[in-house]
C-alpha cells in the first residue's frame, strides 16, 4: 500500500489522528508495539464487584496476579492503581524505552491503546486561558471536541463545572453518582453560594462513558469493575477505534514495531523500526509522519532523528497529590452496589484574580481496589485496621488534586548517548520553592472547602514527580516556530512533513486532564493533513 | 509444595487477621508469595522471626511497625496474608463494608481506636527492645 501518512502509536492521539485521516480518504499505516493483555481479562466474569467477591473462587488470580504482581511491596507511586489485568499497559516500557531520572517516576505505555487503556476517562475541554499560549483559537478546536465526543461517546451534565470544561453538545445522558457522592453534592448545594464566592465549584465530571448502547459498546452496567476489566466496553479505550479502523481497507496496522527514528527524503518520510519480538530492522515510508508515541516516546524519536542528543526539551507534568478522606455524612450509612469506579465528582478551585491558576480535584469513592491497599497506608496494626476500614470504607473518599504546570529551566528531558545507538531518555524535573509553596497553599484551601462539605482529609500523599502521568510540552506549538518547536499544525519546524499530535506540543498544562484535548487536537491535525495530502 | 514453616506462618497470620484458619490453598498462595526472591528484601527479618516464635507479640509489633521502623518484613508478610485472605469468597464478610448505622459505627470505631492505641503503647517499647538486641 502506498502510504499517505504513517501514525506512530495507538493511544488516544494516534487513534484519533488516524480516524481523521481515514475519514478524509487518506491511506494510513499505524506502527505500534501494541502489547495486549492475554491472561487475566478473559477470566473476569461480567458480574458486579460484590457478586464476584462473594462467589468467584478464581478471583485471586486476576485480583492478586498469579505471581502476586498485584500486591505491591513498595509504597504508593506512579501507576499504583494498575491491577494485574492492567499491568500490561506499562509492563514493557521500562525495558524497551527506559527513562533515567533520580526523581521523576515516569510511566509510559507500549500497549495497544497506550495509556488510554488505563485512563480515568475524564474529558475536559480547555478554555481560552488554557489555550492562550497556543497559536490557535479555541474556536478552531471546538469542532474537533465535538467530533471526538461523537466518536468516543461522552456523558456530561449541566452544572457548575460547565464554565470550566463544558461547551460540548454531543453528549449522552449523565452517569448516576453513588451514595457517597450524593451526600457531598447535597452538602455542596446547601452552601453553594458561599462556596462559589470563595472560588470553589463542584459537579459531575464529564466522562468518556456510554450510558446508552453505542456502536456495540455499553451501556454502562454499574458493576464497579472499571479498574479491572472493560466487560461492558462502556468506558472508551482507544483500541476500540483501532479495531474499527482495522476493518477499513485504507488502514494498515503493524504491531510489534518499536519506532526508533525517522529520516526525511525528497518525497516523504521513512521510519526505522525494530521488531520487539525478532529484533529485525524494518523501514516504512509515507508522505507524512504523525508522531503520537506519548510525550516521552515522541521526545525520544525526535531527539534521535534530528541529532540533538543533549538538547534539553522542556517537560511539563501536572503536580499531583492524593488525599484519602472520610465523608462524615456517610458514616454508618448504606452504600449502593450499583456504582462505577471512575471519578464521581470533580471540583475546581479558582484562586482570586492574579493569585494563581485553577486547581482541579477528582473525587473517587473507594471499594473495588480492595481493602489490603488501604491497610498498607493505615498506621495501625493490620488486625485493627481491617475492622476500622470495614466501618469507614463506605465513607472513604479519595481526592486526587492536580495543579497546573508551566515550563521552567528545571524541567526538561534529554537524550543521553550511553554507548547504545538508541540512547536513553533522561528526565530532570524539579519544582521551584515558589511552585511548591503555591501548591501547598492551594491544597490547604481546597481541603478546607472539602472539610466544609463534611469530607475530612486523613493525610496528603504526594506520590512523586511524574505520578500524574500527564506529560506535555517538549516541542511546543508556537506562532513563530523554529528549531524544536511546532507550528499550528504540529509540524516540527526543522522538518517538512513530521507532525506531532500528542501532548508534546502543548505549551502549557492546566490542572484539568489533557487527554480529551490531545484527542481533539489530533483530530484537528489529522483533518488538516487529510485535506492537504489529497 | 510450600514449606511447613510458611504454612504455619500463614495459619498464624490468618488467625491474627480474621480469627479463623485459612484454607490449605491460601496457605500455599501465601507461602509462594513470601518465598519469592523479590519479596525477601524487607528489613527486620529478626523481628519477624521473633513474632512468629512468640505469636502473642504479633499484634503489638504490627501496631508499632508504622511508627518505629525495623519491622518492615513483618508488616510486609501481614499485608501479603491480608491480600491472600481478601481475594477469596471464603472470608469476604471480613473485607466488605459494614454499614451498621452511625451510632454503632462511632462506638465500634472508638473501641478499635482504643485497642489500636493500647497495642501501640505496648508494641513500641517492645520493638525498640528487639531492635537494640538484634
Amino acid at each position: 500500500m502506498n502510504t499517505d501518512a504513517i501514525v506512530v502509536g495507538s493511544g488516544p492521539a494516534g487513534a484519533n489522528a488516524a480516524a481523521a485521516l481515514i475519514q478524509a480518504g487518506r491511506r494510513v499505516l499505524m506502527l505500534d508495539v501494541g502489547d495486549v493483555e492475554t491472561k487475566y481479562a478473559a477470566m473476569i466474569p461480567p458480574e458486579p464487584f460484590r457478586r464476584i467477591r462473594e462467589t468467584d473462587q478464581g478471583q485471586h488470580r486476576y485480583m492478586l496476579g498469579d505471581d502476586l504482581e498485584g500486591v505491591p511491596q513498595d509504597g504508593v507511586g506512579t501507576g499504583a492503581q494498575l491491577t494485574p489485568p492492567r499491568l500490561h499497559v506499562t509492563a514493557t516500557s521500562p525495558g524497551l524505552t527506559p527513562v533515567r531520572s533520580e526523581t521523576f517516576r515516569a510511566a509510559e505505555s507500549l500497549a495497544l491503546g497506550g495509556l488510554g487503556e488505563a485512563w480515568g476517562a475524564g474529558v475536559f475541554t480547555f478554555d481560552d486561558d488554557d489555550l492562550a499560549a497556543w497559536p490557535i483559537e479555541r474556536g478552531a478546536l471546538m469542532p474537533h471536541y465535538e467530533t471526538v465526543a461523537r466518536r468516543i461517546g461522552i456523558t456530561r451534565t449541566d452544572d457548575d463545572l460547565d464554565q470550566f470544561f463544558g461547551g460540548v453538545d454531543a453528549a449522552l445522558p449523565p452517569l448516576e453518582v453513588d451514595a457517597n457522592a450524593e451526600v457531598l453534592l447535597q452538602r455542596y448545594r446547601q452552601d453553594r453560594s458561599s462556596l462559589n464566592r470563595q472560588g470553589f465549584f463542584m459537579g459531575r465530571p464529564p466522562l468518556a462513558v456510554c450510558t446508552e448502547p453505542r456502536d456495540g459498546r455499553g451501556p454502562i452496567a454499574y458493576r464497579d469493575m472499571e479498574f479491572w476489566a472493560d466487560t461492558d466496553q462502556s468506558v472508551y479505550r482507544p483500541r476500540f477505534t483501532i479495531e474499527a479502523l482495522r476493518r477499513h481497507p485504507a488502514f494498515a496496522y503493524r504491531n510489534r514495531r518499536l519506532v526508533l527514528r525517522f529520516e526525511e527524503g525528497t518525497d516523504g518520510v521513512s521510519v526505522k523500526t525494530r521488531n520487539v519480538d525478532t529484533g529485525d530492522a524494518e523501514t516504512f515510508s509515507g508522505r507524512a509522519l504523525l508522531l503520537a508515541a506519548g510525550t516521552l516516546g515522541t521526545a525520544r524519536i525526535v531527539l534521535r532523528s534530528v541529532g540533538r542528543a543533549g538538547t534539553r526539551a522542556p517537560l511539563l507534568c501536572n503536580p499531583y497529590t492524593y488525599v484519602p478522606s472520610v465523608n462524615l455524612g456517610m458514616l454508618g450509612r448504606p452504600s449502593r452496589d450499583r456504582r462505577h469506579s471512575l471519578a464521581q465528582l470533580s471540583a475546581v478551585y479558582r484562586p482570586p484574580a492574579g493569585a494563581g491558576a485553577d486547581v482541579q480535584t477528582q473525587v473517587y469513592s473507594y471499594r473495588s481496589l480492595l481493602m489490603f491497599r488501604l491497610l498498607r497506608e493505615a498506621p495501625v496494626a493490620a488486625r485493627d485496621g481491617l475492622r476500622i476500614m470495614q466501618l469507614l470504607v463506605s465513607a472513604m473518599t479519595i481526592l486526587g488534586i492536580n495543579h497546573e504546570d508551566r515550563p521552567t529551566a528545571s524541567k526538561y528531558c534529554t537524550l543521553e548517548q550511553n554507548g547504545s545507538p538508541d540512547g536513553a531518555l533522561r528526565v530532570h524535573y524539579a519544582l521551584s520553592d515558589a511552585e511548591r509553596a503555591r501548591i501547598d497553599a492551594d491544597e490547604r484551601v481546597v481541603l478546607r472547602h472539602f472539610r466544609r462539605l463534611g469530607c475530612w482529609p486523613i493525610k496528603r500523599v504526594r506520590p512523586g514527580d511524574g505520578a500524574s502521568i500527564h506529560y506535555a510540552g517538549t516541542f511546543p506549538m508556537t506562532a513563530n516556530p523554529r528549531g524544536l518547536t511546532c507550528d499550528a499544525e504540529g509540524r516540527l519546524a526543522v522538518t517538512r512533513a513530521v507532525h506531532l499530535v500528542d501532548g508534546s506540543t502543548f505549551p502549557y498544562l492546566p490542572a484539568k486532564g489533557l487527554t480529551f484535548t490531545i484527542m481533539a487536537n489530533a483530530d484537528r491535525i489529522g483533518s488538516l493533513l487529510g485535506r492537504r495530502l489529497g | 509444595m510450600a514449606s511447613p514453616d510458611a504454612v504455619a506462618e500463614a495459619r498464624l497470620l490468618s488467625r491474627y487477621l480474621v480469627n479463623r484458619d485459612c484454607t490449605a490453598e491460601m496457605a500455599e498462595r501465601y507461602a509462594r508469595g513470601r518465598d519469592m526472591p523479590a519479596r525477601d528484601t524487607a528489613t527486620g527479618q529478626d523481628v519477624c522471626a521473633f513474632a512468629f516464635r512468640h505469636p502473642w507479640s504479633l499484634p503489638f509489633l504490627d501496631a508499632a511497625a508504622p511508627y518505629v521502623g525495623g519491622a518492615e518484613a513483618l508488616r510486609s508478610r501481614v499485608l501479603l496474608m491480608a491480600a491472600v485472605l481478601e481475594a477469596s469468597p471464603v472470608f469476604v464478610t471480613d473485607f466488605l463494608p459494614r454499614e451498621i448505622g452511625l451510632g454503632r459505627t462511632l462506638i465500634e470505631l472508638a473501641g478499635h481506636g482504643f485497642t489500636a492505641a493500647a497495642r501501640l503503647l505496648i508494641g513500641a517499647p517492645l520493638l525498640l527492645l528487639l531492635r537494640r538486641g538484634g
